[in-house]
């Protein structure tokens, strides 16, 4: 894979933009992609703009421009990245501007026995006009305003093996300057692909991945240095109707802030998944995964220069080191017919435990990171229909969540909680009046669908040393409304969604809620096809919010809110492109109103 | 072999949800006196909280509302939570008839600074009386943490004066 010359997106020629604006703020964003032949070689380049406005009109922009050229053996590349802020700003002593400019060229040739190598040279160079506000590189100092560095390395890579398919790959990119403009990268990786059975049945992937990085740079206010390790394997077993995955993973990684800004990070992980899933006959399908991963985090702060500071920020950073084991179970069964239009019914049962431990922090503070065990099991019943959901969306589905968040240290263990709770959903998408055969065989028939869903929720926390303490809120609502044109795209949709949530103690057995939230949402659109496959979709949607709480004596009204918009959207599609665009006005009662609106656009070359 | 993958399934689940639940967190130790009880629901209000409990003379109230660890630091002197209980249950001792007085002067507490997002850093002049004895007067300067909802004293420091609290705590009035 050779990823220091090639250029993400690029894959043909075209042209977008994208515009937005609300509550004030306003971005733009331009993208240019060339795929052209040029001077006897392939040419590719990739242009990238985003600008953002904020609500006091200063507005701020990024940009990367690259360029790729590649003949024979000879590859080149440019990259230019800039970004400035301040722009019309009352103060213009604020605004700065940057850029970054990265120049490689690279020479490939082969060598004996199947082995190709390259030889790669290039320069690093960074501007900066800097402004009042503008950050030093290192804290307390100020400012670069520019640097070079001339870049030198080379590359390696093999493949072959016929019994097993091998893939071997190094790079080596290294900086040459003062050392305050640096990118170093080195990198090596092997794939190997082979069947342990010999007849191709199964398939057994693995690999190893060895990645450092070095960077340092004004432009992108950075100094840090990044390495990671990996080995695993794949190894992928059909057994009759069912398939074996065995996955497994070891990573090691590290990161280095240097300029003290933020923690720096060590971590060191083991990964492992068993999947087995299949047919069992007469539409009955089953689907097990077992999941287990252990991760060791340690933290390290770049040191001050002040003694006292580092030692107590070193005792901080020894504290927060962490080693988290995830252990998760997911036993899915599903069943499948045609019949009446095609029906499927799956439970599931899902159980997870994640385990937080401080080694190094044997008596902790209450505000230390604290010791956890995060128990959940989910199990799930839903049924799906093809003529009376709603897509991929289960028409009706039942869901029950026992949660246990545990703090085992005795500083933090008041914070024990337990979580139960239960919830259903209903959805209706019924063609009504096209199951009744009154509309038309003809496929483009209008058509009038009654749209309709209800649902429940009920949730009761506890505190296990805290009796005191009790959450309990439930939840009902629905949604009714009327759909008019062929499914795929409505000319008209009206819908009505009203629900209300209690959310209050739990003395006993019993709930006493203090608080009732009463929600209103009705929503119009509609699609109103124009001429050259333009469409105008007018909307408007609204969400009034009404809050009541109980005083001792009665329900008294506390909160009102209400948020509404309408607008329109037009879109507009051809076969060299497409534009979106679309304008609003929203306001909200108590809050900000104004108007809202963007627009999309992509055409080929 | 159908049989046998069914077997195999059967036999994996029955081991995942048997004897020992592997799914199930372990038993949390008893909360410490620090972590239970009532501390205070906002940063600012645990001075006051803490004045209101010392002027009632309830000492579990005041325990409530200090952390585990917390400790008062005057100069090169410093009373670690016991001591600092020790302290205040003397001043709070049931055969003092007369109750004590704490008033934050100016009735305001300026909030300092705070690099994290669950300490604050609290500072305010107060006056504690005992009738019309003054027992102490200074600046304190308070970190206070918070732990889940609750907001609690975890450090309190002051110059070192004739009227502060570790003179007073030496030789309880």
């Amino acid at each position: 894979m050779d990823t220091v010359f090639s250029l993400s997106g690029a894959d043909s020629s075209r042209v977008s933009s994208s515009g937005q604006h609300q509550t004030g703020v306003s971005t733009l964003r331009f993208q240019a992609i060339d795929v052209d032949s040029f001077a006897g070689g392939s040419w590719k380049s990739v242009d990238t703009t985003s600008f953002r406005g904020d609500e006091h009109g200063i507005w701020a922009g990024n940009g990367l421009a690259s360029g790729a050229w590649t003949r024979d053996s000879l590859d080149l590349l440019w990259r230019w990245w800039a970004h400035t802020s301040g722009l019309i700003s009352p103060d213009p002593s604020v605004a700065d501007h940057a850029w970054l400019q990265e120049a490689l060229s690279r020479w490939r040739f082969s060598l004996p026995w199947g082995f190709r190598a390259g030889a790669l040279a290039g320069a690093l160079m960074e501007r900066q006009d800097t402004g009042t506000a503008t950050l030093g590189l290192d804290p307390g100092q100020p400012p670069g305003e520019g640097d070079a560095a001339a870049l030198w390395g080379g590359e390696a890579s093999w493949t072959g093996g016929k019994t097993i398919p091998t893939t071997l790959d190094g790079l080596v990119l290294e900086d040459q300057g003062d050392g305050q403009l640096r990118l170093s990268r080195r990198s090596a990786g092997a794939t190997f692909l082979t069947s342990l059975a010999g007849d191709g049945s199964d398939s057994l992937r693995a690999f190893a991945d060895w990645d450092s990085l070095r960077l340092r740079s004004q432009t992108f206010l950075t100094d840090r240095s990044e390495g990671a390790r990996q080995i695993g394997a794949s190894w992928t077993l059909p057994v009759r109707r069912q398939t074996w995955t065995f996955d497994g993973s070891w990573v090691s990684s590290d990161r280095r802030d240097l300029t003290g800004r933020d923690q720096g990070q060590n971590l060191t992980g083991a990964y492992g998944d068993i999947d087995f899933a299949g047919l069992l006959g007469a539409g009955w399908s089953q689907h097990q995964r077992l999941s287990r991963s252990m991760e060791d985090r340690t933290w390290t702060t770049q040191s001050t220069g002040i003694p006292a500071n580092d030692s107590v920020q070193a005792a901080q950073d020894l504290r927060d080191g962490d080693r988290t084991g995830i252990l998760e179970l997911s036993d899915t069964l599903r069943w499948t017919t045609e019949r009446d239009g095609g029906w499927t019914t799956l439970a599931g049962l899902v159980q997870s435990l994640r385990q937080v431990r401080h080694p190094d922090d044997p008596d902790p503070l209450a505000t230390d990171r604290p010791d956890e065990d995060l128990s959940r099991r989910t199990l799930t019943v839903s049924v799906f229909s093809r003529d009376w959901g709603w897509g991929e969306h289960p028409l009706a589905t039942w869901n029950t969540l026992l949660q246990e968040d545990v703090f085992p240290r005795a500083t933090q263990s008041i914070q024990t909680t337990r979580r139960l709770e239960n919830r259903f959903a209903i959805d209706l998408d019924p063609s009504l009046l096209d199951a009744a055969g009154l509309a038309g065989r003809d496929s483009s028939s209008h058509w009038l669908r009654p749209l309709g869903g209800v649902w429940g929720r009920e949730q009761r926390n506890r505190w296990r040393f805290d009796t005191s303490r009790t959450e309990g809120l439930l939840e009902e609502g629905w949604s009714a409304g009327l759909e008019m044109g062929p499914k795929t795209r409505p000319w008209a949709t009206l819908r009505w969604v009203r629900w209300r949530v209690w959310t209050g103690t739990l003395p006993g057995q019993d709930f006493a809620p203090d608080q009732i939230q009463d929600s209103w949402a009705p929503e119009l659109s509609s699609a109103i096809p124009l001429v050259d496959s333009i469409v105008l979709r007018p909307w408007a949607k609204s969400q009034v919010e009404h809050i009541r709480i109980w005083n001792d004596t009665g329900w008294v009204p506390e909160v009102r809110s209400l948020n509404s918009s309408v607008g329109m959207d037009l879109s507009w599609a051809w076969s060299m492109g497409w534009l979106r665009a679309n304008a609003g006005w929203e306001w909200n009662e108590p809050g900000w109103g104004g108007w809202t609106g963007g627009f999309s656009a992509q055409m080929f070359l | 072999m159908k049989g046998c993958s069914a077997t195999v399934l059967l036999l994996g689940m029955l081991l995942l949800s048997g004897c020992t639940d592997p799914f199930a967190p372990v038993s949390p130790e008893t909360p410490t006196a620090g972590s239970t009880g009532q501390g205070s629901t906002i940063a600012q209000r645990v001075p006051v909280d803490f004045g209101t409990a010392l002027d009632s003379g309830q000492s579990a109230r005041i325990q409530a509302l200090l952390t585990d660890s917390a400790q008062l630091v005057v100069g090169a002197t410093i009373l670690q939570r016991a001591q600092l209980v020790t302290c205040l249950d003397s001043l709070l001792s049931p055969s003092r008839s007369t109750p004590l007085t704490w008033t934050i002067l100016g009735g305001s507490i300026t909030t300092v600074s705070s690099n994290l997002s669950d300490s604050t850093v609290e500072s305010f002049q107060y006056r504690l009386e005992r009738g019309t004895t003054l027992l102490a007067q200074a600046t304190a300067t308070w970190t206070v943490v918070e732990s889940g909802t609750e907001w609690r004293l975890q450090s309190w420091s002051e110059t070192a004066s004739s009227t502060g609290w570790v003179q007073l705590c030496a030789s309880p009035r």
